[in-house]
């Protein structure tokens, strides 16, 4: 336990004391939000609906990227290779992490709510905001599992643009900037292919009495887990031979 | 841990970079209890060796043990304290948190006021890592090799960024520590010559093995200086000398320059643009072995 808290106090203190972390995973997310959801919130419903989508968006970013950048950097980075050398186990070193995605995922769709109390008709109760954070924490797992293996395939330099690329693309086709009705209609089609398409269906369904939870996207979600587990396997029998 | 019980063992090791051989067939093993200083020349595989006992790299083929387990065991690694040669701290932490963080790791730990002053952090305790210069952050990452208690210490060019008076304080303070934890202490170091009054031997990593120096062989070299001078004459001592020659400059080593200066003056050799250095370590690793 002394351990776990303090990992998790660690990562905190290099998260929140960095203001380049701070600005592009918990301030941006409210920001875009601001520029782009807020004048488009014209009553509860829509402001409603835009901040589960933005929750989603921001919550799929802190896990993901911090799992890719963490990932990409234990080969090279010194500090990184020195961690390895402590007596952490494994277990303790990726709940950590997980913990204080879950903490600064939180903390940016705490910014998001704040903004839409302040400058939307939201009328969203602090019981559903939760009940929309509790189905992101469990619907994360994927995305943490994509941090990984993105985080194994790409070095340091390359990985944080790679990952903000995969992050900004999968966002926007998966639906969670504007609803997938509204896009394009070829991205309508490819949109149901991504997970974070499923990801939104995972809180759209809180908001939107039309919208049901469909066990397909569960299956999706958990099939995405699957694939990801099979591949994070794979690579790391490559390196053995290699 | 008993001077008798072995410490470290590698069997049959086997390592490649990038193509290129680092160890084949590599056999060593070590007892506890004991300083010991690796030497080498740039290249040798000194840091790689660090390397596989830390389990940070794996060998291709063959065993590491440390205490008798795999390097990567958390048992292994409680009772292992290692300083790499690149260090680096995340730049927005504390000295005094990252002491902490580092002590919480190990069921048993140096409480961190020993930790400051024993390292002399004492006025940047309360300064985030990036304030730090280098020898600071030097420190920094020997206090936390410290931190647990550990009883095999592992150090990579420990005294690189620190001055002269540091430098023989890190080296009273690991004898020390060694001596009373009965550790084995295993440090790579530029300025082998500096520590041979604290370390128990020397080891020269060469083309893949492990040759063990003497003190008194160390010692002997402590004074070797490097003579050069030209002349347009040819000199006779060259093979004698072990002298190279180029063009018509002459150069060669010696532990009596004085003598050598005399001798050339005796014997009416014709010679100009006379200089005399001390050798720095590294040059007397490459140059002697």
């Amino acid at each position: 336990m002394k351990q776990m808290s303090s990992n998790i106090l660690l990562q905190l203190r290099i998260s929140l004391r960095d203001p380049g972390f701070m600005f592009t995973s918990i301030l941006l997310p409210a920001c875009l939000y601001w520029f782009f959801a807020v004048p488009e919130s014209g009553n509860s419903y829509i402001a409603n609906f835009l901040i589960a989508s933005f929750s989603a968006f921001a919550f799929f970013g802190v896990m993901f990227l911090q799992h890719a950048v963490h990932t990409s950097q234990e080969k090279h980075n010194p500090w990184s290779l020195y961690l390895q050398t402590l007596p952490i186990p494994k277990i303790t070193l990726f709940v950590s992490r997980f913990v204080t995605a879950v903490f600064l995922g939180s903390l940016s769709c705490v910014m998001i709510y704040g903004v839409a109390q302040f400058f939307t008709p939201s009328d969203m109760s602090l019981t559903l905001f939760t009940h929309i954070l509790f189905r992101l924490i469990l619907g994360s797992v994927p995305f943490l599992l994509m941090g990984l293996l993105v985080g194994r395939l790409f070095n340091p330099k390359s990985v944080v643009p790679t990952a903000n690329f995969i992050h900004l693309l999968f966002s926007f086709v998966g639906g969670l900037w504007k609803p997938p009705e509204i896009l394009p209609e070829m991205l309508q089609k490819i949109s149901p292919l991504l997970p974070t398409y499923h990801y939104g269906m995972l809180v759209w369904s809180l908001i939107s009495p039309e919208i049901l939870l469909q066990n397909s996207s569960l299956y999706y979600l958990f099939g995405f887990s699957g694939v990801l587990l099979v591949l994070l396997k794979l690579t790391d029998r490559l390196k053995k031979f290699s | 841990m008993s001077k008798t019980s072995i410490a470290i063992e590698l069997k049959n090791v086997n390592f490649s970079y990038n193509n290129l051989d680092v160890f084949k067939d590599f056999n060593f093993q070590i007892e506890g209890d004991q300083l010991i200083s690796l030497i080498g020349v740039n290249g040798s595989g000194k840091s790689t060796f660090l390397k596989l006992l830390l389990g940070l790299l794996s060998p291709r083929s063959g065993e590491v043990r440390l205490l008798g387990l795999h390097p990567r065991e958390l048992k292994v690694r409680s009772q292992v304290g290692s300083a790499l040669q690149e260090i680096d701290f995340p730049s927005n932490v504390r000295v005094g948190e990252m002491l902490d963080f580092v002590r919480a790791q190990f069921k048993d730990s140096h409480s961190k006021d020993s930790l400051i002053k024993d390292f002399s952090l004492e006025e940047f305790k309360n300064k985030s890592c990036s304030q730090l210069s280098g020898g600071m952050k030097r420190r920094l990452a020997l206090a936390c090799a410290f931190a647990g208690k550990p009883k095999i210490v592992l150090l990579d060019e420990p005294s690189t960024g620190l001055d002269v008076q540091s430098r023989k304080q890190l080296m009273t303070n690991l004898k020390k520590y060694q001596q009373e934890q009965k550790a084995l202490v295993i440090m790579i170091s530029h300025y082998p010559t500096e520590i041979i009054d604290s370390v128990d031997h020397f080891y020269l990593l060469k083309n893949g093995a492990l040759e063990i120096i003497s003190r008194e062989r160390m010692s002997s070299l402590k004074q070797v200086s490097e003579i050069t001078f030209t002349s347009e004459k040819p000199w006779s001592k060259v093979d004698e000398k072990k002298a190279t020659i180029k063009g018509n400059h002459y150069r060669f080593l010696s532990t009596t320059p004085d003598q050598e200066i005399r001798d050339l003056c005796q014997q009416n050799f014709p010679f100009r643009n006379l200089r005399v250095n001390p050798l720095d370590s590294q040059s007397m690793i490459e140059e002697m072995f």
